[in-house]
């Protein structure tokens, strides 16, 4: 009963262990930057372990953006981690301009960090000059891209610019690559040059999510208030991933692959025929940007892009003209109109300079095999060969448009040549009338840092070369060649602008090659919005580019994720483009196919799916390529469901200053006798995995303590065993000491016995 | 740059030696001399993942409460102490196929006494094995350095091999408690018994609070130390008194 009664007691206390255990329960608090994580990624069971083992996030497929090295026959300029795949270093975080530069300035510490910054002190030139000047104590920089957006709640989906004006590139973009490199003049306010700081570490771009993530790893075990190494366990930031041409010059670099040149393929198309003997009047806008983090966020949408969306719309318009029967149909082309789309323009004009030095200088010593359908010449390698029909002698001059997203609704005319003579300039004026377009009158006779100056630089002073934009004396871009450049600075306004220059371009177009005066160009302004969408955006989602690029090649340049920043990335020949990385070439193979579509002197209406459709065309238009030569030779290809005939092609962008160094055009060398003035910018091979990984480390004298004292246990465990053992041998050992109450067995003396007496027989 | 040495699987190895000191020790201490019992354990060690299995479908049967520790804590342990008593009333039901059957699984009181312990190492191996070594282990064996936020002061896996190494004694501990009570149909002592388990899970529930599992670890240890010490008197007990039956 009594034992009854003590098992009740106990089994009463446990009861209620139970129950305080169940109802102390409290929930556990949380940070809200944590909760914040958790709430975009849901997660249960021993996923919640997910956050807090080591994390790895690789740049262009993680969202994190980084900064790569790149060179000119000048200097090495931008980011690079040298000397190690893997450095790694407790985290830091400032926010305050003075702690970081004390930080960085301090050169009595020894301790070193990977350092996060706010999005605003990356716009804070003086604070990344520093940073720049003095990266001893820096393993590597982290800068979290976004402000906060919706109250506080985490990364909006593109940079936000936190200042009113920001620009990472030069007060005058390009100066050295102008007609006036001595020039002191500040085209680019704004400008602060830091892309072209060398940063002796890599710098990566996070979005919010990420980097308060990375917060929260770091403040959870300290607060943010050490300044040396911080004790164990603490959370360790990694910086994984190194340039390839690191202690390199250019030349070096070239020479071992390490490096390659900064390039693509710019596109130009003619309508019709490029006739030699046609007067040539050509439009021309860029479609390349840059930005500190080029390959990431060189969007480029209100400086560069909206032109370009522009120009496509002056082609549809153009077209619209051209088929009119009361307009151009009944008419004739007095002058050949040319359409140019360049790229690698922020690298020295790399892609108008390289092309106008052709049409200028070219002289193809081996043609490809056009008997075989295959244009292009073989030695120097060109993919075409139409340029050559461009004649320098017979080019009145050029409309170059770009800058069009900081208008208040009146563009400016820029023109070294101001005579009323030009002929260019004079219908230029009459088409867009004053209202809409000024003359660039404060800029004291400086040409802005546009494409333009390439027809300056190639063709001479006297070549009609006019610049229309959005600014007179300086940029109004406030955010000229960064990461803010993006779509949310586009406004309806801003389209509709850039409408009015396109139909003014038409107009001035229409009067220039047909001579009609009279015209009233209807402009398709939907083109605008949307190839700022394609071009800014989600290139796979692009209708446009569906439609008139035809479903194999789609398919094959969006196999790979299309970036959405413009910067032109790496040339290598076409060829060589189309089978390693066909989406590089995705923007500019739209492009194409979208001038040559509206520029094509025959839209034959043969239905087609492929080109493989259009074999047939291509070859009836080319005679068969027989007795053909190169530069005749017609594009033929399907576009919009239907085989057109045109002339639309690729042509290499790439530094002037450059020259082929092998047979197949892969490798490439400064050649040392070009000038100053020719660009020779390559950027910087680097490792795949390039990125940051986060994880917990604990002191290694706690991890050897804790196999030490596993191991250890196993001999404590047993010492209860020995124990025991002890006690039972003792215990067995006693019991056979102990006396037994059995009756014993007679003692057995241990005398030998006595033989016993013979036994005598008895009768 | 950082220089400091970092070998995750120090720890690794560590805590896989902690979780498993008790039970190969005690158990082999106790089993290796006794092979009848190294059957027993491994049959033991069966209704165990039985068991698992069946709390782990029961726990997807109902997901509204999946994330309800308690309830999850209940469900497992009531089916455990119901598997080891389903063992028990197999074993019995095999006594009566003879005495060869008999003479292998033995009767008496100490007899009794060490099929429990071997039953309790059997769970606590496999409870080992399955909770730490088996999930944990495979999925995060090279990157053992982790602290959750609800735990800062404690390594994830150095406190879960602690937890593991604890439950592993409590398994011994009931199982000699259980076996007998379950032989002399001790009603009392088996709810006590499952009481006893119910409590020491249900005090994990501590490490859902914010730096909870610093004394979450000193309650289930400090239980674990209390149930180990009454599983020895009352099988010190237990033995002197079916002596005196016996005499």
């Amino acid at each position: 009963m009594r034992a009854t009664v003590r098992q009740l007691i106990w089994l009463a206390v446990f009861c209620a262990w139970v129950l305080v255990s169940e109802s102390g329960r409290a929930k556990a608090q949380t940070q809200c930057s944590f909760d914040e994580y958790e709430r975009l990624t849901p997660l249960e069971g021993l996923d919640k372990i997910e956050p807090f083992r080591k994390r790895c996030w690789t740049a262009r497929t993680d969202d994190v953006g980084v900064c790569v090295q790149f060179q000119d026959r000048d200097g090495v300029y931008g980011c690079a981690q040298c000397g190690e795949d893997v450095l790694s270093s407790p985290m830091l975080f400032f926010s305050d301009a003075a702690q970081l530069i004390d930080f960085a300035t301090d050169e009595q510490a020894t301790s070193v960090f990977v350092v996060m910054i706010s999005i605003e002190l990356y716009t804070s030139a003086q604070v990344m000059n520093t940073l720049a000047n003095n990266p001893g104590r820096i393993v590597a920089l982290i800068i979290d891209r976004d402000q906060c957006v919706d109250g506080g709640s985490g990364s909006s989906v593109l940079p936000y610019p936190p200042v009113d004006m920001f620009s990472p590139v030069q007060p005058f973009p390009n100066k050295q690559f102008s007609t006036t490199p001595d020039s002191a003049y500040v085209w680019n306010p704004p400008g602060n040059s830091i892309s072209f700081d060398y940063f002796p570490f890599n710098v990566f771009f996070v979005n919010d999510t990420l980097a308060t993530f990375l917060r929260f790893q770091s403040l959870r075990f300290l607060g943010n208030t050490f300044t040396e190494q911080p004790g164990f366990p603490r959370q360790v930031v990694e910086s994984v991933g190194q340039m390839w041409s690191c202690d390199e010059d250019a030349n070096t670099c070239l020479n071992k692959s390490t490096c390659i040149p900064i390039g693509q393929q710019s596109v130009y198309s003619s309508v019709g025929k490029m006739d030699p003997n046609l007067e040539i009047v050509s439009v021309s806008a860029q479609f390349d940007s840059t930005a500190f983090s080029r390959e990431d966020f060189g969007y480029g949408a209100s400086a560069r892009i909206l032109a370009v969306g522009s120009v496509l719309a002056v082609a549809e318009s153009f077209f619209q003209y051209r088929i009119d029967p009361e307009g151009g149909a009944s008419r004739g082309l007095v002058r050949l109109p040319l359409f140019l789309l360049f790229t690698a323009e922020e690298w020295g004009f790399s892609g108008s300079r390289f092309f106008l030095n052709d049409v200028a200088n070219f002289q193809c010593e081996a043609p490809l095999n056009i008997s075989q359908g295959i244009i292009g010449c073989r030695t120097p390698y060109r993919p075409s060969a139409a340029f050559q029909n461009l004649n320098a002698d017979n080019w009145l001059g050029d409309i170059d448009v770009s800058q069009l997203g900081s208008s208040n609704g009146t563009f400016y005319l820029h023109s070294l040549n101001t005579s009323v003579n030009d002929i260019v300039l004079r219908n230029v004026k009459a088409a867009f009338g004053s209202t809409l377009l000024q003359d660039a009158v404060q800029a004291g006779g400086n040409f802005p840092p546009e494409s333009a100056q390439s027809f300056v630089q190639v063709f001479g002073d006297a070549f009609s070369s006019l610049f229309i934009g959005d600014y007179d004396a300086q940029f109004k871009a406030p955010f000229f060649d960064s990461m803010f450049d993006n779509i949310t600075q586009l406004t309806d306004a801003d389209y509709a602008s850039a409408c009015d220059v396109a139909r003014g371009v038409t107009k001035s177009l229409i009067q220039l090659t047909y001579l009609d005066a009279d015209s009233v160009p209807i402009v398709n302004c939907s083109i605008i919005p949307e190839v700022v969408r394609c071009l800014t955006g989600n290139f796979t989602d692009c209708e446009l580019a569906r439609r008139f690029v035809e479903p194999e090649v789609f398919a094959l340049i969006t196999d790979s994720s299309v970036p959405e920043s413009n910067f032109p990335l790496l040339y290598q020949p076409l060829p060589v483009i189309l089978n390693t990385e066909p989406h590089w070439v995705a923007k500019a193979t739209f492009l194409l196919s979208y001038l040559g579509y509206y520029n094509a002197f025959n839209q034959t209406g043969v239905y087609c799916e492929s080109f493989a459709d259009c074999r047939d065309v291509s070859l009836e238009a080319n005679n068969d390529f027989q007795n053909l030569q190169p530069q005749d030779a017609l594009d033929v290809y399907c576009s919009n469901q239907q085989c057109v005939v045109t002339s639309a092609w690729f042509h290499p962008a790439l530094g002037v200053g450059l020259e082929t160094a092998n047979d197949d055009y892969t490798l490439y060398k400064i050649n040392e006798s070009a000038p100053s003035s020719a660009a020779t910018f390559s950027q910087s091979l680097y490792d795949s995995d390039i990125g940051i990984c986060s994880f917990t480390q604990d002191a290694y004298s706690y991890q050897a303590a804790i196999l030490v004292v596993g191991i250890m246990l196993w001999p404590v465990c047993a010492i209860p065993c020995l124990i025991h053992w002890w006690l039972e041998r003792k215990r067995y050992q006693g019991a056979e000491l102990l006396p037994t109450t059995a009756p014993k067995e007679p003692a057995r003396s241990t005398e030998p016995s006595a033989p016993a007496p013979p036994v005598t027989r008895s009768n | 740059m950082e220089t400091e040495q970092n070998n995750p699987l120090l720890v690794s190895v560590g805590c896989l030696f902690l979780s498993l000191s008790a039970t190969l020790i005690w158990g082999g201490y106790v089993i290796m001399p006794r092979p009848h019992l190294f059957i027993v354990a491994t049959m033991a060690a069966f209704f165990y993942c039985l068991g698992q299995m069946l709390a782990a479908g029961w726990w997807f049967a109902i997901p509204p409460l999946k994330q309800e520790f308690a309830w999850v804590l209940f469900s497992t342990v009531t089916i455990q102490e119901g598997i080891r008593w389903a063992m028990f009333a197999l074993f019995n039901w095999m006594k009566g196929y003879g005495e060869g059957v008999k003479a292998f699984l033995r009767v008496g009181a100490v007899n009794g006494l060490l099929t429990g312990f071997a039953v309790g190492a059997g769970y606590g191996l496999m409870s080992v094995l399955l909770s730490y070594t088996s999930i944990v282990g495979d999925n995060y064996w090279f990157d053992q350095s982790i602290y959750m936020p609800n735990c800062p002061e404690i390594n994830f896996f150095v406190a879960g091999a602690a937890f593991a190494l604890a439950y592993s004694i409590m398994h011994m501990a009931l199982g000699v408690l259980a076996w007998s009570m379950y032989d002399t149909k001790n009603y009392v002592g088996i709810f006590f018994t499952y009481a006893w388990h119910l409590g020491i899970s249900m005090a994990s529930i501590g490490n859902t609070n914010r730096g909870g599992c610093v004394y979450t670890l000193g309650i289930v240890y400090g239980l674990v130390v209390l149930l180990s010490l009454c599983a020895l008197a009352f099988s010190i007990r237990f033995v002197k008194m079916s002596k005196q039956v016996d005499a």
